[in-house]
């Protein structure tokens, strides 16, 4: 990881260093690994003893047990397999908005998922990547090589805005691409329908995928600043729209409020972690929560 | 009932276009930001349009109907009829303000009424009609040179208009004025002058009889503001000395003279008693003063004249009644220590002859001169003046002097014409075969012989005179002359003729080369003083100030610096005056014209001069006339404002201003409704 693209500074990664990517949940992998798997595997956790079967592995069978108690008792140990990760990064336009914060929201958010992916890979998971606007943009299969997560990387820093953000529309395209369950880490603003973006990831859950929703926000969304008249024109589309700031400053808060409550509300019910940030804020706090 | 604008400036109602010109000028030019996504913006938009269109619609409306109301109310809308074209009417209002204006006649005082009808025949012009105001009292006055479009500033002349209590006399040249601006108006402009007064009948009949003869064709609206014909009044007409310029602790007698005005119908008899009170200086006497309604009275107070004053100031005072200002009276005596006299005689020897008896008179300041000079004296005692002196001694007594002329002891040229008025000549008769004449008391009840009762001067008569003037001397004396003392066979000795402000006397009691006994006769030198200052007029001032006409001025003294001289009134007021060049000397003048009252010119702390202005006392008799005019004759000031409030106008502008006030709060509280709602909300 010398050649590790600018995107991710050293300080990141020593500061990184004490992390450890660990979504509860029980991964489907192929590769022996850190994370708990379904069934019982070769790890050093125990899990149960069971009856004896006829084609069991001799080796597993408890002598001391036996001696002890004339029945033939094996020793099962908990499985631990390799985790998938898919870091789904939000490129539309609108991601490009930045007023208050140092950074844009595409480079906070392509920031954070260079981050998430070099502490995936280097938990010795598989990391994937997709970039989204209303179509997926880039996809970068799962792999946990260096050389992979140079090209995730590299992919990330020269990420740039494109059209008009579907999220649910590129969910959709994207599930066909994932071949294994893994954890789904969105990044997006969410600046959508909720009861349309729960419909597109119903089928995720349904696959047992963990999803993590990250939501990146610049203050300036939470909040309109200024006074007077503005002409807000939309990066997406375009559209033009003025309006008095005064007359919409308090209701636009309430609006955001009540939407962001929908999606953590969503998010719950769905068993889907929810975090908010703001480009003007630290990511770690995420990391706090992902590592626990 | 029409709407009327008395301002026609239309212009003026595009104010009400200002709110929306506001809005669409001052409009914030908004500032492009680009936004993540607007579709949330776009749904509170919506949301917010549809809450906020009615409501900014209502305030621009508000505002509008705000600024329109402000708009039309500059334009002076009125309700009320006006039938005549706007612009070719002109209007001369003549208002009496004389002091008769000044009484409370029935419930209004008469001025007050003056203007209630001066302001609602305003009321009836259009805007673009003409107008003038002229005011009757004192020095005639208009506001204008010719009539003009100005309305607003007759009605604040008329708002600040009182009576003054100032001579009348210029009320007819005021009228003809008026009269002229009319008759001087252009081809197609209506006239019509209005006057307003009292109609008092001393002031105003000659003048309208003037009026009416001069311009016949004159449209004339008279409105009559007086009650009653007559209204009851006490003046306190006249306050007089005797003598007039007492000598210092001289005994005086002030006499105030009172009269009553009563209606002609009054049921009332019976003499009335008002208490007169006198001030003089420190000293305030009072005395009641009986006088038969519709006459007059006196009464009289002894006084003594001050010591040490120059000036002597008199007030008297009745008690106030309907006409208040004429109640009082003031007098300004002179006191001088010395009395002057010249003494004229062609000849010296005769002058010393003379001179032996004037200056033993204690309160004469004699001179000798051989002729008359400029500056005027007390008394004048001419020895033989010739027939071209007549013109100089007629000049001395009109301007108050007292001249005691002594005839020519051969022919007489002088006296004989001035007290007959006609040429005549008198021979003198010499004393014959020692015969003596003899003189005695002729006019026993003047007071001059007072001093030798009971002795009827035969002393005098026994003294002896060598020569006289006899024959037809006193049988054609003008009226008026008195003969105070004559001879036995009746030749007059000693005659007194009153003329102007003094008095002439005539001394047939010659001085001749032989009468050495002129001046040695024990009678003979209280006879001539006693003479001298008897004879002179009882004058109420000499040099009286006409209220409302004359300028106060005082001749300032060569050494004395005029910037330290201050005129003050009663209450010590300092008035404004100036400067005038006078010829040599330099004279100070007030800047307005004298009301009545005391003032005083001060040099300092010192007391230079005192002069009393006081009421025209023409103007106390309050009898109204009736002035024959055409038309509709004489309007009473109730019928006039009847009249008027027929056509009255309703003024809209306090009603606008009044409805954009509360255009302008009804905006204010919708402005404020939702965010006393949201605070309630948020509470």
């Amino acid at each position: 990881m010398a050649d590790t693209p600018s995107i991710l500074r050293p300080e990141d990664m020593a500061r990184l260093a004490s992390y450890r990517f660990a979504v509860q949940m029980m991964a489907e992998g192929w590769l022996s690994g850190h994370h708990r798997a379904k069934g019982r595997g070769g790890s050093t956790d125990f899990l149960e003893y069971r009856e004896y079967s006829p084609g069991d592995d001799l080796r597993l069978i408890d002598w001391r047990v036996y001696a002890r108690t004339d029945r033939m008792q094996l020793k099962t140990f908990e499985n631990e397999t390799h985790l998938e990760c898919h870091l789904f990064v939000d490129s539309s336009a609108s991601m490009a908005y930045r007023e208050e914060g140092p950074l844009s929201k595409l480079q906070y958010a392509s920031h954070l998922a260079a981050c998430i992916a070099w502490l995936v890979v280097r938990g010795n998971d598989r990391v994937s990547l997709q970039l989204f606007d209303e179509k997926i943009r880039k996809f970068i299969p799962a792999g946990s090589t260096a050389a992979h997560l140079n090209q995730c990387l590299h992919c990330l820093e020269y990420n740039k805005p494109g059209g008009k953000t579907d999220l649910p529309e590129a969910l959709a395209a994207s599930h066909h691409l994932l071949t294994r369950a893994g954890t789904l880490v969105i990044v997006s603003d969410f600046l959508c329908d909720v009861a349309a973006l729960r419909r597109s990831l119903n089928i995720f859950l349904h696959r047992g995928c963990k999803i993590v929703l990250v939501q990146v926000l610049d203050a300036g969304e939470l909040q309109l600043s200024g006074s007077g008249v503005a002409r807000y024109v939309d990066m997406e589309t375009g559209e033009k729209l003025t309006c008095n700031l005064a007359d919409l400053q308090e209701a636009y808060a309430t609006r955001m409020a009540e939407h962001l409550h929908a999606l953590r509300a969503m998010a719950a019910s769905a068993g889907m972690l929810f975090f908010t940030t703001r480009t003007d804020q630290s990511f770690y706090p995420i990391f706090d929560a992902l590592s626990r | 009932m029409m709407l009327h604008v008395e301002n026609p400036a239309w212009w003026l109602l595009t104010a009400s276009l200002i709110p929306l010109v506001v809005h669409l000028v001052a409009r914030a030019k908004p500032h492009r930001r680009k936004f993540s996504s607007i579709t949330m913006l776009q749904e509170l938009v919506k949301l917010q349009t549809r809450r906020a269109r009615p409501k900014d619609w209502l305030l621009l409306l508000l505002r509008t109907l705000a600024c329109a109301c402000v708009a039309f109310a500059f334009l002076l809308p009125y309700w009320g009829n006006n039938a005549v074209e706007s612009g070719s009417h002109t209007l001369i209002m003549v208002v009496d303000d004389t002091a008769s204006m000044g009484a409370a006649d029935g419930q209004h005082v008469r001025m007050n009424s003056a203007c209630s009808v001066a302001r609602a025949a305003l009321n009836d012009l259009q805007p673009a009609d003409r107008v003038n105001l002229i005011s009757l009292a004192g020095y005639p006055s208009q506001l204008f040179d010719a009539p003009e479009c100005g309305k607003p500033l007759v009605l604040r002349e008329l708002a600040r208009m009182q009576s003054k209590p100032f001579s009348s006399a210029g009320v007819q040249e005021a009228l003809l004025a008026a009269a002229r601006q009319l008759s001087e108006l252009p081809e197609g402009r209506t006239g019509e002058l209005l006057i307003v007064s009292d109609f008092q009948q001393h002031t105003m009949q000659k003048p309208m009889e003037k009026l009416m003869q001069d311009f016949p064709g004159l449209r004339v609206r008279c409105v009559t503001v007086s009650q009653t014909p007559v209204v009851e009044n006490t003046v306190v007409e006249s306050l007089t000395l005797s003598p007039s310029k007492p000598l210092p602790g001289q005994d005086v007698t002030v006499t105030v003279a009172l009269r009553h005005f009563a209606a002609e119908s009054s049921a009332q008899t019976g003499d009335i008693v008002l208490n007169v009170t006198l001030s003089a200086g420190d000293l305030r006497l009072s005395q009641p003063c009986s006088l038969p309604r519709n006459g007059q009275g006196s009464v009289s107070f002894a006084l003594t004249a001050p010591q040490h004053q120059k000036q002597w100031i008199l007030e008297a005072r009745t008690e106030p009644d309907a006409f208040p200002e004429d109640n009082c009276r003031y007098a300004v005596a002179p006191i001088a220590a010395k009395l002057e006299c010249l003494a004229i005689a062609p000849d010296r020897a005769q002058l010393g002859f003379m001179l032996r008896v004037l200056e033993k008179t204690p309160f004469l300041s004699t001179l000798q001169l051989p002729a008359l000079p400029e500056s005027a004296a007390d008394f004048i005692v001419w020895l033989a003046p010739t027939a071209e002196d007549i013109p100089a001694i007629r000049a001395r007594l009109a301007a108050g002097a007292c001249v005691m002329v002594i005839p020519d002891s051969v022919r007489d040229t002088a006296c004989a014409p001035l007290l007959t008025d006609s040429q005549a000549t008198y021979a003198a008769e010499r004393k014959i075969d020692g015969t003596y004449w003899k003189t005695e008391v002729a006019a026993k009840q003047d007071s001059v012989f007072a001093l030798f009762e009971p002795s009827a001067l035969r002393a005098l008569g026994d003294a002896g005179v060598y020569c006289r003037l006899g024959g037809e001397f006193g049988q054609h004396f003008a009226p008026g002359c008195t003969v105070l003392l004559r001879y036995t066979d009746g030749v007059p000795a000693i005659v007194r003729r009153p003329v102007g402000k003094g008095a002439l006397l005539v001394w047939n009691l010659p001085i001749t080369d032989r009468d050495s006994r002129w001046g040695y006769s024990p009678l003979c030198l209280p006879v001539v003083a006693e003479t001298l200052l008897k004879s002179r007029t009882d004058s109420e001032d000499g040099l009286a100030v006409e209220a409302g006409r004359d300028f106060l001025q005082y001749t300032v003294p060569g050494h004395a610096d005029p910037t330290r001289i201050r005129l003050v009134n009663a209450n010590g007021e300092e008035l404004p005056t100036f400067i005038q060049q006078g010829g040599a000397a330099q004279v100070l003048r007030a800047e307005n014209v004298a009301c009545p009252g005391v003032y005083r010119w001060l040099g300092g702390d010192e007391e230079l001069s005192a002069v009393a202005v006081n009421f025209p006392i023409e103007e106390s008799e309050l009898r109204a006339y009736t002035p024959e005019v055409g038309g509709e004759g004489v309007l009473t000031a109730e019928r006039a404002l009847d009249a008027a409030t027929g056509s009255a106008r309703v003024d809209l502008w306090p009603y606008l201003l009044g409805l954009a006030l509360l255009f302008f709060i009804s905006e204010l509280l919708i402005c404020r409704v939702p965010k006393m709602k949201r605070k309630t909300s948020q509470s």
